[in-house]
């Protein structure tokens, strides 16, 4: 037993003796030094900077085949592939200051090839620009978020959302009730640093349930630095009058790094266009975050730990036919401070706990990827004061080993994962699904060829599933196949990728099982044991095309999906006052549009960027030739973006405007009310009054525009209860 | 073995996994609620409609939990909207509502 103990040991912690060091430097095309640039090892996720001479070193070898991005504000980004010896490495300078447009050149976690169609938005001063982290994702063409406020939002991919949407943190799945549209994503954007998005089911190595796409968030990378860095902001926003604060740390010794992170935030209800609050829309979210990574020449261990804790108010909670409430009975005429920060009812209160621990072993031409993770998810939704309506425990374990094979031109991933899923309940007035368990094991492999200006990627994923519950006294096993094949071309400045990707998603427990009311979303929810797998097709084309000064992209998409997971309202009522939904599974639906954007950066005025990007898109249930539900408005979303940093005047470094167009949304299913176009208007203004501070000021819909978004979960609720009106925000942050 | 553990212990790593575990032992499941709330019933018409406007009264600590978990047991008898309540007449939990609204 102690020699399994040690081999256990051996594979999750080991480490060699013998250290040395990798150095570098990074110059312009003029062999001008290069100072104050990042240097990213994408694989270890370690991050150093050049100094005034351009130089910058790691204290260990940085492996073969390793991935190094290199990176500086106007110069055009370069992503190296190691093969060893000292680095020296030229960027180029843009023609314009800003950012780059266009085809960036980016490591990414989703994968490495120009074939997959993976969109970023980086993270890195999410809390002091944004009003939450959802909503910096949403400036993506295509995405949307449904939930109500600032305390409940969650990401819709063209459409799709829910269990169609998965969410990886650092790796690690995130299984939080997603299947409903009262509940948040389950975490903030505390010490993150980048989104990564596949649209559609192109990520086989993390599963082939995501029908609808995985958002990959990844943490702020680990600094290769003996003096410890980090920062403290805080921000108000008078919309919900929240007050928010956040420190992050980071420091590195002996190969051993530290990131540490921790958030505060309060919210009152927040105001609507007619100056009124929403009553219980409030919430309060406390966070911490801490990362601790080993390494030595060929191996790096990493082990994050994050708990998040929330509050959050349910608004617009009525009792009888909601669509007769009177919008003034739901919105306070005052807000009373504190007492409208304290939580009242209903509420729901969440313990989010997760580890994870990643084991790199570098081998040459090979990568050797160990990981596993667990996820607490534990759910009170208290409707009484005393007396939880639910008390969930979610437990959810993964472990998955990948192997990376590099050769020539090719690059081989094969690897397996194991997931369990244990879903528990409390003592509690009402159970919405049983006690239930589900084991999936999966197996893949994925090859991807790149060579000058031609590349192709294929994939194809095994996954068997058990899934059971006692309580109910069901058993059933769900097997089927995932893929992806797509290829690329790259001439002059334009590349056409054309992907296709096939995926199932097995029933959830929910869907299953689901037997009572649900409170959170004022409905009596019945499941159905026959559903099948969801079965998805989705054809994806992209083309883009980018100069110093112009880009666009043009992607139009279709997806077909067999046996359709869709729960849909019936003329029934519970106890006469709850409207009876039952899970239906519909053999026909396609989601079919385009998206596409522009950016431009005029010549004669440098400093100014002005980028746009329309969505479209249209759902059809073949089946009851009717639209699908909740479909999101098409959008046309326009940012301009001048940078002042060359004027010096008064400290300012950025102005911006935000413009979204929504159009009507006519294309409805049964039940389901059409929404009106609206305008929304947004501006900010980035200070920098020192070296190392940046203040952020904004206004967010300037024109006070009362408007309900066509997937607010509270739509519904008599004429439908708008989101807020004009608000004003501050944010400080400084770092050390 | 001692060996073993206490180089175990000094491995950082280690040493931040036995912290987690250590902070979960610590979550608080608790919301309990000690203040006073006002309460109402929840009453079916017998066309359909649901009507609240009958108050109970305030609760508070272990009489609010009471409420909220066993229900509401009519003392003295009452009329509302048509319909007599006798003493000893049975309130489920789910017809007692004590939330608060807006202000």
């Amino acid at each position: 037993m102690i020699m399994n103990f040690n081999f256990f040991y051996f594979i999750f912690f080991f480490s060699f003796c013998l250290y040395s060091q990798t150095n570098g430097v990074l110059l312009n095309l003029d062999r001008v030094p290069i100072q104050n640039a990042s240097v990213y090892i994408a694989d270890q996720d370690i991050i150093s900077y050049t100094n005034e001479f351009g130089e910058f070193s790691f204290s260990t070898n940085i492996p073969k085949n390793s991935f190094i991005e290199f990176k500086k504000y106007g110069y055009s980004s370069k992503v190296v592939n190691y093969k060893g010896g000292e680095l020296k490495v030229y960027l180029e300078k843009l023609h314009v200051e800003l950012d780059e447009v266009g085809i960036i050149d980016k490591t990414k976690k989703l994968g490495e090839g120009k074939t997959l169609s993976i969109e970023t938005k980086s993270l890195n001063n999410n809390f002091i620009s944004s009003s939450s982290l959802v909503e910096t994702i949403t400036k993506l063409p295509g995405i949307n978020t449904i939930g109500s406020g600032l305390g409940i939002q969650k990401i819709v991919i063209r459409g799709l959302s829910g269990l169609r949407v998965v969410s990886y943190l650092n790796g690690m799945k995130v299984n939080n009730q997603q299947w409903a549209n009262d509940h948040g994503i389950g975490f903030t954007g505390l010490g993150l640093s980048e989104v990564e998005l596949i649209k559609g089911a192109s990520s086989l190595m993390y599963g082939g349930e995501a029908v609808g796409g995985l958002v990959f968030f990844k943490d702020s990378p680990f600094i290769e630095s003996k003096i410890p860095s980090g920062y403290i902001a805080t921000k108000f926003d008078n919309s919900h009058f929240l007050f928010g604060n956040q420190f992050g740390f980071k420091w590195s010794f002996n190969n051993f790094f530290i990131n540490l992170y921790g958030q505060y935030d309060l919210a009152a209800d927040y105001r609507l266009p007619n100056n009124t609050y929403l009553f219980n829309s409030r919430f309060r979210n406390k966070g911490i975050k801490f990362s601790i990574a080993k390494r030595t020449n060929n191996t790096q261990s990493i082990f994050r730990y994050q708990n998040n804790v929330d509050e959050v108010g349910i608004p617009a909670h009525a009792h009888g036919d909601l669509s007769e409430i009177d919008i003034n009975d739901l919105a306070s005429s005052e807000l009373i401070l504190p007492d409208d920060y304290e939580a009242t009812r209903p509420t729901q209160f969440i313990n989010n706990h997760l580890f994870t621990l990643e084991n790199i072993i570098f081998n040459n031409q090979s990568k050797y990827t160990f990981f596993i993770g667990h996820f607490i998810n534990h759910l009170q939704e208290f409707e009484k004061w005393t007396v939880p309506g639910f008390d969930i425990k979610t437990n959810n374990s993964i472990g998955r080993f990948n192997y990376k094979k590099f050769y020539n031109n090719f690059t081989f991933n094969a690897g397996t994962s194991f997931e369990y899923l244990d879903n528990k309940n409390s003592e509690a007035t009402d159970t919405l699904t049983p006690d239930a368990s589900s084991k999936d094991i999966g197996f893949y492999s994925i090859l991807d060829f790149e060579n000058k200006g031609i590349g192709f990627n294929i994939g194809v994923r095994f996954d068997h599933k058990n899934v059971e519950s006692s309580d109910v006294n069901f058993e059933n096993s769900y097997t089927s196949f995932s893929s992806s094949a797509g290829f690329f071309i790259e001439k002059n400045d334009h590349i056409s990728r054309l992907t296709y990707s096939s995926s199932f998603r097995s029933p959830h427990f929910s869907e299953l099982f689901s037997y009572g009311l649900h409170h959170g979303t004022m409905r009596f929810e019945i499941g159905n044991l026959n559903l099948e797998n969801e079965k998805s097709h989705q054809f994806d084309f992209k083309h883009q095309w980018s100069s110093q000064h112009f880009a666009f992209v043009v992607n139009p998409f279709f997806q077909y999906i067999h046996n359709f997971i869709s729960i849909n309202p019936t003329n029934d009522f519970y106890n006469n006052t709850y409207r009876i939904y039952n899970y239906e599974q519909f053999k026909d639906v396609i989601l079919y549009g385009f998206e596409a954007n522009i950016h431009y950066h005029p010549h004669i005025l440098h400093n100014l960027h002005f980028h746009q990007s329309y969505s479209f898109l249209n759902a059809r249930n073949l089946d009851q030739d009717t639209y699908l539900t909740l479909t999101p408005a098409n959008k046309i979303k326009t940012s301009v973006n001048f940078d002042l940093k060359q004027y010096k005047f008064l400290k300012m470094s950025n102005i911006s405007l935000y413009h979204m167009f929504v159009f009507n949304q006519d294309n409805v299913s049964l039940y389901e009310s059409p929404s009106d176009s609206y305008n929304l208007l947004n501006f900010e203004l980035v200070f920098n009054p020192l070296k190392n501070m940046t203040i952020v000021s904004g206004i967010k819909n300037i024109l006070n525009v009362e408007y309900v978004p066509h997937l607010s979960r509270i739509k519904e609720v008599g004429p439908g209860v708008p989101e807020p009106g004009r608000s004003f925000n501050v944010s400080v942050k400084y770092d050390f | 073995m001692f060996n073993l553990i206490f180089r175990i212990m000094k491995n950082p790593i280690m040493l931040a996994l036995f912290l987690s575990f250590f902070l979960i032992s610590c979550e608080e499941d608790d919301h309990d609620h000690e203040g006073c709330q006002e309460c109402h019933l929840e009453i079916m018409m017998a066309d359909g409609t649901v009507d609240h406007s009958y108050e109970i009264g305030e609760f508070c600590g272990e009489d609010l939990h009471d409420v909220e978990e066993n229900g509401w047991t009519v003392v003295t008898a009452f009329d509302h909207m048509g319909t007599t309540y006798e003493a000893g007449y049975q309130f489920s939990a789910s017809d007692v509502h004590c939330e608060e609204h807006a202000h």
